[in-house]
């Protein structure tokens, strides 16, 4: 038993092993000057327990290693990270430009926002994501940004919800 | 017995977190196409967890950058010669698929050329964008923002001869502080074709050792301003001169599919300051 549940740690082993390696499109061995695909995940937010009439700001704290809102009004507000998950080539060189709204729209209210910054999580810099711009993979070929923002929610907000959509767009420079 | 059991679980929950980085990955990254040729294709493969629907549209553009050495993708808005537009060619199939978690699908891009068109380079953007087709969910008295990412891959076609060089236009700019040196380089394309290479820079002393240097992937479409920004090896090193070597090749693109101009070698004379 004890020699069969070894084996299977094994077998488990080398799967993750294989599966680590499509993940990050790399193919060991049997490519030469081709570039690793570059691949864009986006993290979707949602903001929790806002209070009416109220002006917040979600900010990406280094400290906490997560997104952060203030005020806290109600006790309840909670914002999960928005932003994107980047892996190009080791030192290669990202185009990213970003479409990002001005108000999220609900069935009866709007509610203004606005992107203040862009941090990225691997050393803490700063940029506009207002302005396209160039960034360089470093060694791993990865970078993590997330976004801060300011929204303002409308005074009466019973009963609805508010939706809108950041595009980025990446491409090797 | 325990321990293993407890390992094995460890093992698996890490596995688990080893998922897909990107929602869709796009195989080349750059598409050259040369007369006679009037096909080309890419593979995009869903590498997440969801049902995707992958659209593909086209633009016109190419990189520039601006006095301040930022960079921007002009558009057929704001271009003058939209001549080099490749759109009016552009075929694609397909333009809409479904893809399931981890299944690859080829797209086929064909230039509906019938008549031969003026000698030289045509450019495009194929813009590729990937849906999870499961709505956010809005939820009651919260916002939402829903993020779409796109793969924004360059499609360049050659027309008969195309030829391109690069000329280092100047160098500006120029400050030292810290055991850093930094500069603002220009560099504009020659020849009928955008410039595809490789940038190398070095800070020799007056013996002629290296103290510092730079490396860059570049793509000259008209000119180019590139900031740079090197440390030095040695905080104390007196900088001579600044040498600068382009190269038709890249780390990233064949050799074969990128024009080969002449290997350039720039000297600028620099004086540290005391």
């Amino acid at each position: 038993m004890k020699h069969l549940l070894f084996s299977l740690l094994l077998v488990v082993l080398a799967f993750g092993m294989v599966n680590a390696q499509m993940a990050t499109g790399v193919a060991p061995l049997t490519i030469t000057g081709a570039a690793v695909g570059l691949t864009i995940e986006g993290l979707e937010a949602t903001v929790e327990g806002v209070v009416a009439n109220t002006n917040y700001s979600v900010f990406w704290s280094p400290e906490e290693g997560a997104s952060m809102i203030a005020p806290v009004v109600s006790g309840a507000e909670a914002a999960s990270d928005l932003g994107f998950i980047i892996a190009c080539d080791p030192f290669a060189d990202v185009a990213l430009s970003f479409i990002l709204p001005t108000r999220l729209l609900g069935a009866t209210t709007i509610m203004p926002i606005n992107f203040t910054q862009m941090v990225r999580t691997e050393d803490f810099s700063n940029y506009n994501p207002n302005l396209p711009l160039v960034i360089n993979g470093g060694a791993d070929g990865a970078i993590n940004l997330m976004l801060n923002y300011n929204f303002t929610v409308p005074k009466v907000i019973e009963g609805d919800g508010w939706t809108g959509s950041v595009v980025a767009i990446a491409s090797y420079q | 017995m325990k321990k293993i059991q407890i390992l094995a679980i460890i093992l698996i929950s890490a596995i688990c977190s080893l998922q897909s980085v990107g929602q869709i990955v796009v195989r080349p990254n750059f598409i050259f196409i040369n007369s006679p040729e009037k096909s080309s294709s890419v593979t995009v493969r869903n590498s997440s967890e969801n049902l995707v629907e992958v659209s593909i549209d086209f633009k016109y553009g190419y990189f520039l950058s601006d006095e301040n050495g930022n960079f921007r993708l002009e558009t057929a808005d704001t271009v003058e010669n939209y001549n080099k537009s490749l759109l009016r060619y552009l075929r694609v199939y397909p333009s809409v698929l479904t893809l399931a978690p981890e299944e690859t699908r080829t797209v086929r891009i064909y230039l509906n050329i019938t008549q031969p068109v003026e000698q030289g380079e045509y450019w495009a953007r194929m813009y590729i964008t990937p849906k999870i087709l499961q709505k956010l969910q809005v939820k009651k008295s919260a916002p939402s923002i829903e993020v779409i990412t796109v793969s924004d891959i360059p499609i360049i076609y050659r027309s008969g001869k195309v030829n391109t060089g690069l000329v280092l236009e100047g160098i500006s700019d120029t400050q030292e502080s810290e055991g850093k040196i930094r500069f603002n380089t220009l560099f504009r394309k020659t020849g009928n074709g955008a410039y595809w290479g490789n940038i190398n820079l070095k800070l020799l002393d007056k013996s002629g050792k290296v103290k510092g240097s730079f490396n860059k992937n570049i793509s000259v479409f008209k000119q180019l301003q590139i900031p740079v920004e090197i440390n030095l090896e040695d905080k104390l090193a007196k900088i001579d001169k600044i040498q600068i070597i382009a190269e038709s090749k890249r780390s990233d693109i064949d050799s074969k599919k990128l024009i080969q101009a002449k290997k350039e070698e720039w000297t600028i004379p620099f004086k540290s300051e005391d």
